[in-house]
């Protein structure tokens, strides 16, 4: 399909369209942080509605990893000895204004669970009836390192359609089936995008890689693995995790960490709900097995093991990082412990 | 769907006093689609109270009951301990990966227990017997803290009697209705000899146990690809999914649960 155009004036149109069919999700600012929230009729009415300025932004505070793997989400049980009745919510939906370092993490999730010989079939249906319209990052903040792990700051890999923001209007550059299916249920509002406007889209992706690369100009060394297998030291990993407060915050924004932890709630006599939440190997708990032993009873083996899981294990695996270079986990923290910096020194 | 996360119902028909803490249980299917093969476990829900895996103590020829020896230590296991006969259990699984047993054939097999620990190669011992001719002597070396803490205490004598067998036992501290060795269970390999870089050693017990037994077996010259160890490690899925059990590069309930010596040798304290 040919890359489209869809001047500002169409723009409200085109959403209301979409808002027929679909629930559309949109970044949203509120109290100066932008969120993904449902687009309601407030917005969609009104003609002088900001669209652009969270558009433009980087990434929302919470990545889209919430809505495919859910923060708690009723996954088996039995009542009765019966099994229950799960019914999945299988109306369609829209996120808008995703960024690459929250397409990468659907690929690790690919990895993990779709990919699974088991297979996730939760996960699955939500992935299933999600388009995926992702935008550019036309100016990176300083919490931002995609470039480190390989990435741009426009979306690669995983939307289904991408989205440009230029001076009088959008870009749209389909990237599967089912985006050239969204967009061609509306071609009457598109017209094919101009050469000057697709020079206007590339300059603005130069620029954007080179605000990246002032933010990160010293690169992560080229045998990072090695490194950080090699570095078995407490005192280093100490030394880094000393500003840890133990919250936790940094794993429950990341986008790409993956880990769950199936718990029962009973209900009546016998019967349970089996919900599949949230979970993180910093947590003591994560990996203490009966009797109370454990494998990293000491923080500082669990504060390193986020690091042999996003950018040994992982990769080693499936050769790219559990990372996506948002930068959330830092962001949230109290300690102000910067990944960065610790693969930097490690 | 194929729910991955949700048990089946089944039923315990008895429950067996093996210690003051080990109970095996003996569950009926309820007609449900199952089989395993020996090494493979299952994640056993108490309902309302959660889930935790086990390895079947039973045959994996018998396809009529399943059973577990399992000992009591924490939340789960203390739940099923208040159980009766009568109740509902949820099973999940099977999950992992089996003894690679055709690799065992015209050898001499160590089968090394340590307290409940003989519990999940009591179904590779069965598994063994099915075609006893196969392998060369299936030896099993059984300890126990005090003669209070063995399993099976009916089985064992009678097993001791079958062809191409041979047991010993120790435990850790003696009393006066105990007659045989007292020591550690690596006491009962001192006396191992013969082509031991091709005989296999499969070895489950308590992490401190295990440690010790594969550095005797290594020091007798066993290879550390015929070392089978069972790694116990957190699960929450069994499916390769949520992370729990990652040890180094394994997942161990996908990759696992036994992985050999030589698999793990490289791991920071791949016992712990
Ligand atoms: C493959 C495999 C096979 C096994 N086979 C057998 C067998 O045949 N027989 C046998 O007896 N045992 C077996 N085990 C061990 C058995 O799984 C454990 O003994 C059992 O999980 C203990 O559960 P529990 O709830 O009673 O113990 P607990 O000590 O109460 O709990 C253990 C689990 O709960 C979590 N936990 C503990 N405290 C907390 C807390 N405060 N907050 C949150 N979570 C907590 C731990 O992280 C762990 O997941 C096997 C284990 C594995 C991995
Ligand atoms: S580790 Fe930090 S920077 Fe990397 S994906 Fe997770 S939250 Fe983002
Ligand atoms: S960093 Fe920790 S919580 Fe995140 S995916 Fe890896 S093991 Fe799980
Ligand atoms: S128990 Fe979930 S990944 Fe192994």
């Amino acid at each position: 399909m040919a890359i489209l155009f869809l001047p500002k004036e169409k723009f409200r149109n085109w959403l209301l369209k979409l808002s027929q069919g679909f629930l559309v999700y949109y970044p949203t600012e509120l109290e100066n942080k932008i969120h993904y929230r449902k687009l309601d009729s407030n917005a969609l009415n009104d003609p002088y509605f900001p669209y652009d300025k969270a558009l433009k932004k980087i990434r929302p505070i919470e990545s889209i990893k919430g809505f495919f793997f859910k923060q708690k989400e009723k996954v088996g049980g039995l009542e009765d000895k019966l099994p229950v009745t799960i019914n999945l919510d299988k109306t369609p939906q829209i996120i808008i204004g995703a960024k690459n370092c929250d397409l990468r993490p659907l690929m690790v999730h690919q990895k993990m669970y779709l990919e699974n010989e088991f297979g996730e079939p939760f996960y699955k249906a939500q992935r299933e009836k999600t388009f995926i319209i992702a935008t550019d990052c036309p100016i990176p903040e300083q919490t931002c390192f995609c470039n480190l792990l390989g990435l741009k700051p426009f979306p690669e890999l995983g939307a289904d359609v991408v989205m440009t923001v230029i001076n009088n209007g959008y870009i749209f550059e389909t990237t599967s089936e089912q985006g050239e299916k969204l967009l061609r249920d509306n071609d009457h509002l598109f017209q094919e995008a101009g050469s000057s406007d697709l020079v206007e889209r590339d300059l603005q992706r130069h620029k954007a890689v080179a605000i990246l690369e002032t933010i990160n100009p010293k690169h992560w060394r080229s045998d990072l693995i090695k490194a950080i297998n090699e570095r078995k030291d407490e005192k280093f990993w100490q030394e880094q995790a000393k500003d840890c407060v133990e919250c936790f915050g940094c794993l429950m924004v990341c986008p790409t960490c993956f880990c769950f932890l199936l718990y029962d709630q009973p209900t009546k006599n016998n019967s349970f709900h089996r919900n599949k939440i949230w979970d993180a190997c910093y947590y003591s708990a994560y990996a203490r097995v009966g009797g109370g032993m454990s494998p990293r009873p000491e923080f500082w083996k669990r504060f390193r093991n986020r690091f042999h899981c996003k950018f040994m294990n992982f990769t080693n695996d499936y050769g790219f990082n559990a990372c996506s270079g948002c930068g959330r986990c830092f962001s949230v923290c109290m300690g102000k412990i910067d990944i960065r910096k610790v693969l930097e020194k490690v | 769907m194929n729910n991955p996360f949700q048990p089946f119902p089944v039923t315990i028909t008895n429950i067996i006093d093996e210690t003051p803490t080990i109970k095996t249980f003996v569950l009926d299917l309820n007609g449900n689609q199952f089989s395993f093969d020996a090494g493979q476990f299952i994640e056993l829900t108490i309902p309302g109270v959660g889930e935790a895996p086990f390895t079947p103590s039973s045959s994996p020829y018998d396809k009529n009951k399943l059973e577990m020896t399992i000992m009591k230590v924490g939340k789960v296991t203390s739940a099923l301990f208040s159980l009766q006969v009568g109740a509902t259990l949820g099973v999940r699984g099977p999950f992992g990966i089996r003894y690679p047993i055709e690799l065992y054939e015209g050898k001499e097999i160590y089968i090394i227990g340590g307290g409940v620990g003989l519990a999940p190669l009591r179904s590779l011992f069965f598994a063994l017997m099915e075609n006893v001719k196969k392998y060369k002597r299936i030896y099993i070396r059984y300890g126990a803290r005090t003669s209070q803490d063995i399993v099976y205490k009916q089985q064992i004598p009678i097993w001791k009697t079958w062809k191409g067998v041979d047991i010993q036992q120790s435990v850790d501290v003696g009393d006066n209705s105990w007659k045989g060795k007292v020591g550690v269970v690596t006491i009962l390999l001192d006396d191992l000899i013969g082509n031991t870089k091709n005989m296999v050693g499969v070895v489950c017990g308590p992490p401190i146990m295990m440690k010790f037994a594969t550095i005797k077996l290594l020091e007798k010259g066993f290879d550390g690809n015929n070392i089978y160890l069972s790694m116990e490690k957190n699960m929450s899925c069994g499916l390769g999914q949520c992370g729990h059990c990652r040890m180094g590069k394994y997942f161990v309930c996908k990759d696992g649960p036994v992985l050999t010596w030589e698999q793990v040798k490289d791991i920071e304290d791949p016992f712990l």
